[in-house]
């Protein structure tokens, strides 16, 4: 009785679900992506080139909202202290130590990778889903949605299209491939571990693969923190050059 | 020879039948026969600076460039722009480039007032005119994109950086193959060495396609024209057939593939093969008194077998003295398999010919007689001529050597495989254009081990570079040190390499992960490159360059820095063919003469005998020396060879010459005889022998690659020389100095006649 409950249970929540048009899709995404007022971790990377040789660093990440981040390098010791700024209007800065200055990064280059990793300053970038693409939706299964996402109108890209899969569970959105202008697959994104800390969902582990360089990009999360109430003097020139 | 002769007609049914199964054989594996027509890849692998660049092929993404030029009246038109970013976006997925780096993709380094910017150089490309004239303006002022943009802003490189181990054809066609697919505005160009293996592979097809018909037909002719009648030209045409399709059969097999040498291998294995069947047809044909074809086979056999073998065995020894000289391993292949191919010649012609013409039908004596007879008056003639100027000839030929010795100090190397292509085609126009416009298209890479974050080896580095640019012949020479340097202008601390460890490793920081930063420093950053474009002139001046650089590498290793510095590229590659061209030649004369020398020694039983026999291809080689000297005609991968071809195949005159000789001696007691005797036999066949021999050759000069053109004309004049010398001068130093080891021959015979004279009286 209680299978069939549960069945019928299933039955209609995936009836409501599979009316959900595909702005609605994309709309939940953003909501479980962009849903922290604040937050902050410690992040493991690992960049890993196409021999299979690895590099190890450590970063400090403070976000507020979506356009607001502050990253900082504490290992290894010869880029520590290394800091990245970035505030709304696409003003980003970096900070290097060595030479105790800070210096604006040009707000045009979207395409280039950021800090030898695989994530571009687009990838990066504080525009939610919504805000920057036009979804399709492609196909339902009972574990995803796959939605095409194309850029809207008015919106530049180094990307030609985005197939996403988000989870119909919680629309978190596990897998990314990015196609380039001349509709080559070049990316892959791919979040593991998605787990509930606090109020949200996130992927303690995130991994960017780049399939031209077979160049990958792995982080792993550490003592993540929400909604701390994160000051504003975190995201400033000042705090950076400190 | 007897016992020989006998096998080979008991045995010719079987013989016949398994020379077909072998060439049915072989026929049937020769359609898996390859062309490989990249000459790196019959670089020795232990040779240091071909170590060292595949050690930076596989760590620095290649260390050959496939250029695609675009030549408009002004590169910066918004329609070729788009043309490159779309070349540029599609070639990056070829398999096989590592990177592609144009305009469109270049990194960008700005210190702006906004602050420091690192991006593409032309990310959109703008429409407006006055935007467009900006980037322009900017692109020219820039050293970094010197190697992607002419001064003139009129051509443009797309360079695909080839990864390590692929097959540069292939990839190279693939390349050319989307380019095509694209609607260029303006001229395109195929540059750099992947993109010169697609002509050179079209010019081995072509070469064997068309030299090899004709090399039959010419040998048909010579062979009609000697023997007028058509079983004789058959026969030793059949035999050089089947030894070329048993020899490229093998090759297939052993997966060997054709290159730009081999190629020649069926026009050489007709020009030398044919003669075995000459000489083998030539002494049937004179043996007319026996009529029996059998028994006139086995005569014939049991006299000739051996001077075939011998003029064999001396021909395969020139071949096989290119493989332990040689530096291209496609040389050492081609001296292999020519070998082989002269070895499978000689067999077949001593075993099928004689087998097929101990089946012919008994010949009814005709008008032989008398045409030998003319023969022998002729012969006559000349040998009175011979001994009444034997002195003269004599003189005559010691200053010719003495004139061809000034010319050997003439002669030039050619090391370069642009020079193989002949001056009007596609390739060196493309080469010219690249020339003008960059300098140049060999790549030069040094390699310099030691921490890169070091000031002090970034200073090297600099040091080094700024050595590089005073060179005449080195152009754009492009390391780590322009980034850095760039980027702490950027920094608004000045052009200059930062002061300390610390700024270094942040500004590297920042382009980490950059495709130039990867083809230019290594990811441990414990090593990086120099690149550079090198202007090939000649070898000499190859040489020279590479020396100067090496010398100023050596002084700064001597400073007691914790650096290490190392040459290589195509440049010192080209030096180290070029050294191991002249050792070879060397190498190969001397072994081949020895050689050619022991086999006369032990055919005449004697050192006299051996000196003696070897006088005429000595001569022959000095003056083919002083011809190469005087004409200018350079020492190149073919035209090494011909040491020891000439000596080779010049020496089987020599022994045929001899073996005739001593022959004849016996019968006749007198040198003037006996000589007027071998010229109106033996004599006519190496007279038609090295005609063939040399018409064959000659086809070569039809050939498409230069070295094979060169070696064409050069076998020709040492055939013909031999063949002069063997009949004229050697029969006048006999006659002048009726050596004693041949007088012995005579008191021998006599001797043994008197004892059976003795006995039977």
């Amino acid at each position: 009785m209680l299978f069939n409950f549960a069945l019928f249970l299933l039955f209609v929540v995936n009836i409501s679900f599979a009316q959900l048009t595909a702005t609605e899709i994309l709309k939940k995404v953003d909501d479980v992506s962009y849903a922290p007022k604040d937050q902050f971790y410690k992040s493991k990377v690992t960049l890993i080139d196409k021999n299979g040789r690895e590099t190890h660093r450590e970063a400090l990440m403070y976000q507020k909202g979506t356009n607001k981040r502050l990253v900082r390098f504490t290992e290894p010791a010869d880029i520590r202290g290394i800091g990245f700024l970035s505030l709304p209007e696409d003003a980003n800065y970096v900070y290097l130590p060595a030479f105790k200055k800070s210096r604006r990064i040009a707000s045009h280059i979207k395409n280039q990778n950021f800090a030898g990793t695989d994530f571009t300053y687009e990838d990066m970038e504080a525009l939610t889903y919504s805000e920057k693409w036009e979804p399709e939706l492609l196909q339902k299964s009972e574990s995803h949605y796959v939605l095409k996402l194309t850029p809207k109108k008015g919106r530049t890209s180094d990307y030609s299209k985005l197939i996403m899969y988000a989870r119909t569970d919680n629309f978190y959105p596990e897998k990314i491939e990015y196609y380039d202008k001349a509709n080559n697959l070049c990316k892959i994104l791919t979040r593991r571990r998605i787990e509930k800390i606090g109020n949200y969902w996130v992927a303690i582990e995130t991994e960017m693969k780049d399939l031209r360089k077979n160049h990958t990009t792995k982080l792993i999360l550490e003592d993540i923190k929400f909604d701390t109430n994160l000051s504003d003097d975190i995201f400033t020139i000042r705090n950076l050059e400190r | 020879m007897g016992r020989f002769s006998n096998f080979v007609i008991k045995h010719r049914w079987l013989l016949i039948s398994l020379t077909f199964v072998l060439t049915l054989f072989f026929t049937y594996s020769m359609r898996k026969i390859k062309i490989n027509s990249d000459f790196v890849s019959y670089l020795p692998q232990t040779d240091e600076a071909v170590k060292i660049a595949k050690y930076i092929g596989n760590k620095y993404g290649g260390n050959l460039t496939a250029i695609v030029a675009i030549e408009t009246n002004d590169i910066f038109d918004p329609e070729v722009l788009k043309n490159i970013y779309d070349l540029t976006e599609k070639l990056k997925y070829v398999n096989g480039v590592s990177y592609v780096t144009s305009l469109t993709n270049i990194i960008d380094i700005k210190g702006t007032e906004e602050g420091l910017e690192i991006g593409k150089l032309i990310d959109e490309i703008p429409e407006d005119p006055e935007k467009l004239a900006e980037i322009k303006k900017y692109v020219l002022s820039k050293e970094l994109y010197k190697n992607i943009v002419s001064r003139d802003a009129r051509v443009a490189l797309i360079l695909c950086r080839l990864k390590e181990g692929v097959n540069r054809e292939s990839v190279a066609r693939e390349i050319k193959r989307i380019v095509e697919a694209e609607k260029i505005k303006g001229k395109v160009y195929y540059g750099g060495l992947p993109f010169q293996m697609i002509d050179m592979s079209k010019l081995i097809i072509d070469d064997l396609k068309v030299l090899t018909p004709i090399v039959v037909i010419v040998m048909l002719v010579v062979l009609f024209l000697s023997f007028r009648n058509l079983k004789y030209v058959i026969l030793p045409l059949l035999s050089v057939t089947f030894s070329i399709i048993w020899t490229l059969g093998l090759m297939a097999i052993l997966n060997i593939p054709l290159t730009i040498i081999s190629n020649a291998i069926p026009v050489i294995l007709t020009a030398i093969g044919t003669a075995y069947g000459i000489h083998i047809v030539n002494k049937f044909r004179e043996d007319s008194t026996i009529i029996n074809p059998k028994e006139r086979a086995k005569a014939t056999i049991s006299e000739i077998a051996l001077p075939v073998f011998l003029a064999g065995v001396t021909t395969i020894a020139g071949f096989l003295s290119f493989v332990s000289g040689s530096y291209l391993i496609m040389i050492k292949e081609f001296g292999i398999f020519a070998g082989v191919g002269v070895l499978f010649s000689f067999v077949i012609s001593l075993t099928f010919i004689p087998s097929m013409l101990s089946l012919l039908k008994p010949e009814v004596k005709t008008n032989k007689v008398s045409k030998n007879q003319a023969d022998a008056k002729l012969s006559t003639k000349i040998t009175r001529l011979i001994s009444r100027l034997k002195y003269l000839i004599i003189i005559f030929s010691i200053l010719m050597i003495l004139v061809s010795i000034t010319g050997i100090f003439k002669i030039n190397r050619e090391v370069s495989i642009l020079e193989y292509f002949k001056p009007n085609t596609n390739v060196r126009a493309t080469e010219e254009m690249l020339k003008r416009n960059f300098g140049g298209s060999l790549p030069l890479y040094i390699l310099i081990k030691g921490d890169v974050q070091d000031p002090q080896i970034l200073n090297e580095i600099k040091r080094v570079e700024d050595f590089l640019k005073t060179l005449e012949d080195v152009h754009n020479p492009q390391s780590i040190v322009d980034i850095i340097e760039e980027m702490n202008y950027a920094m608004g601390e000045g052009k200059k390499i930062p002061e300390t460890k610390e700024k270094i490793s942040n500004l590297i920081f920042l382009v980490e992960g950059e495709e130039i930063f990867n083809q230019l420093v290594s990811p441990d950053k414990d090593e990086a490159i120099i690149q550079a474009m090198v202007t090939y002139a000649s070898s000499n001046k190859i040489s020279s360059l590479v020396s100067k650089i090496q010398s100023y590498l050596n002084s700064i290793s001597d400073k007691g820095l914790n650096v290490k510095l190392e040459q290589t590229g195509m440049p010192l590659i080209y030096k180290h063919l070029d050294d191991a061209i002249i050792k070879s030649q060397i190498q190969t004369l001397i072994f081949a003469l020895i050689f050619v020398f022991l086999i006369m020694t032990f055919q005449l039983k004697s050192i006299p005998g051996g000196i003696l026999g070897i006088i005429p291809i000595s001569l022959t080689i000095i003056i083919g020396y002083g011809f190469m000297g005087y004409y200018g005609i350079p020492l190149d991968i073919a035209t090494v060879l011909i040491a020891g071809i000439s000596l080779g195949m010049g020496i089987d005159y020599s022994i045929h010459f001899m073996n005739r000789f001593k022959v004849e001696l016996k019968r006749s007691y007198s040198f003037e005889r006996a000589i007027s005797n071998v010229l109106g036999t033996t004599g006519v066949a190496i007279f038609i022998n090295a005609l063939s021999v040399a018409l064959g050759f000659a086809v070569l000069i039809f050939a498409s690659v230069v070295p094979l053109q060169r070696l064409g004309i050069l076998i020709l004049l040492t055939m013909l020389l031999s063949a002069g010398a063997t009949l004229i001068l050697m029969p006048a130093i006999i006659l002048a100095t009726k050596p004693k080891f041949l007088k012995k021959i005579i008191s021998k015979t006599e001797t043994e006649k008197l004892k059976q004279t003795y006995k039977e009286g």
